[in-house]
């Protein structure tokens, strides 16, 4: 008891996710060693937008593979709400950049499968399906097939599978990278209305540092080979986000300032 | 899933220009024969043929060899298909299993299964099990291929969404990973079926007492050609039907992709 009590104060100032000297080496096929990822350090605070930006080969999806547990790292630890991460968890909820939809089962059976997977009761959480198609407007669209929907449609599909077996961490490996400029900036409007609703912490890598900039609480600057944190900036624009702020010199300044780090390497690709 | 849709006829355009097609070409065989003075013991003209077909199927003793020819496919299918099923599903789950057996099973496959159709009958008789065990055995490693082919092209997104979301590796092969494969099955079951009808008719022409091929032997020896070429037309008939029937199944079953070649 007395411990759990001592505990306590310290349990409310530990970061969501605290990712402590992580690298990544992988062996390629000829036999050489490839460093993807530098050793790195970043916290992330619960119920905090980070979003991660950097060009191709940065090592971004490979931080965030690791951080889902679906990914082993060389060296360090990635501490999730204080526990090391040894595998996936029911914690998390992913996203990914294909929309990675089962083909073969309904829009609704698809958002449903983390439920089934982890051995929870379906039915109990039908309410919450509901409430989720709801929020991203695909309530009429439960019975149909992926098949019949669009990109952006499947991406929100991908969305509401990643939340519903209500994780406290949302991780979204480029989730709006396939999609075209205006269905993205609408999905980046309901991404931060669905983040604010669900109370959850959320980490979004991307190409995109205006999508980067109008996301996040904090951006975490990557550069390439080898993969490191370059910077790490607190965007302090207000929030609700609107997408005129985007037009705001308090905005362009922070995106010139990302970019300030991939001029010298050609700049980012997308 | 999709509603079973029985075969359509083909569309009323499609359908007139085949039969003027047909027509003609039955026609140019006709004049052909009677032109040149073929002998209907080399090539019979096509009214013979019609006309022998017509007789065999009015006649209850051929429809009976009919019969057990059908049987003995469907048995090879069932028994063939099936077994390449759960060998390639076996083989995909589990790939420490596949790296032991692989090259054993490729040495098995590349035996021609025609040659081995004596064997089969020494082993298992003259009657229906040893056309039965031929035609299972042809038919048995395109459904092993494709099943195996169809498993391991699953996209890597799928796998490591399920992996993300906890799923245990059991479930990975049953959610993803089969239903993924079921177009490359039913591809290999397409063409398992018409290899089925070739391995029961090699059993049969290897030693046989009744079944199609063993009418076609008997009419060769009694010089009966146009009553060949009848038989001919009914096994057509008969792949044709069997094929379609997988189509539609597959139709049914994969329902979520478009399905090639409609109409």
């Amino acid at each position: 008891m007395i411990a759990a009590a001592l505990e306590s104060p310290a349990r409310i100032d530990t970061p969501q996710i605290d990712v402590r000297g992580v690298s990544k080496r992988y062996t390629s096929r000829d036999g050489s060693i490839v460093q993807a990822l530098s050793p790195v350090d970043l916290a992330v605070r619960a119920r905090e937008f980070v979003c991660i930006v950097g060009p191709s080969g940065c090592g971004k999806s490979t931080l965030l593979k690791m951080m889902a547990g679906t990914l082993q790292s060389s060296t360090g630890e990635i501490l999730l709400a204080g526990q090391p991460i040894s595998g996936p968890s029911e914690q998390v909820g992913m996203v990914f950049q294909a929309p990675a939809l089962l083909p073969w089962r309904t829009v609704e059976a698809n958002a449903l499968l983390p439920l089934e997977l982890q051995g929870m009761d379906v039915r109990a959480h039908r309410d919450r399906a509901e409430k989720l198609f709801d929020l991203v407007g695909l309530s009429d669209f439960r019975a149909k097939y992926p098949g019949e929907l669009s990109g952006g449609m499947q991406q929100r599909v991908g969305l509401v599978r990643a939340l519903i077996h209500d994780p406290a961490l949302l991780l979204m490996d480029e989730p709006f990278g396939a999609l075209d400029a205006m269905t993205r900036e609408t999905m980046n409007l309901e991404l931060l209305r669905i983040w604010r609703d669900a109370r959850k912490t959320a980490v979004l890598v991307t190409h995109s540092i205006p999508e980067a900039v109008f996301l996040a609480d904090r951006v975490v600057v990557m550069s390439a080979r080898p993969g490191r944190i370059a910077e790490v900036i607190d965007i302090d624009i207000p929030r609700p986000r609107r997408l005129e702020m985007m037009n705001s010199d308090t905005f362009g300044g922070f995106v010139s300032r990302i970019r300030r780090h991939f001029g010298a390497i050609g700049g980012l690709d997308a | 899933m999709r509603r079973f849709e029985f075969p359509k006829l083909p569309s009323a355009p499609d359908l007139l220009p085949r039969m003027v097609l047909l027509a003609a070409l039955l026609a140019i065989w006709q004049l052909c024969v009677a032109l040149f003075d073929i002998p209907a013991l080399l090539l019979p003209p096509p009214s013979a043929i019609l006309s022998a077909l017509f007789a065999d199927l009015t006649s209850p003793r051929l429809l009976w060899h009919a019969g057990i020819t059908l049987w003995e496919v469907l048995g090879g299918f069932l028994l063939g298909g099936g077994a390449g099923l759960a060998l390639g599903c076996v083989l995909g789950r589990y790939d420490r299993l596949w790296r032991l057996t692989y090259p054993y099973i490729v040495a098995f496959e590349t035996v021609p299964k025609v040659a081995i159709a004596p064997l089969i009958v020494v082993w298992f008789g003259f009657g229906m099990n040893s056309k039965i065990v031929t035609s299972a055995l042809i038919c048995f490693f395109p459904v092993v291929a494709n099943t195996l082919s169809g498993l391991r092209t699953t996209p890597p997104e799928l796998i490591e969404m399920m992996t993300a979301f906890k799923a245990s590796p059991g479930q990975v092969f049953r959610k993803a990973r089969l239903p993924h494969a079921l177009p490359y099955v039913f591809a290999g079951l397409e063409i398992g079926i018409v290899m089925a009808v070739i391995g029961a008719i090699v059993g049969e022409f290897v030693g046989a007492q009744a079944g199609l091929g063993f009418m076609i032997l008997q009419r060769q020896f009694a010089m009966d050609i146009a009553g060949v070429f009848s038989i001919l037309v009914i096994l057509s008939a008969f792949g044709i039907l069997l094929n379609t029937l997988i189509r539609r199944i597959q139709r049914t079953v994969v329902f979520w992709l478009p399905s090639p070649g409609q109409g």
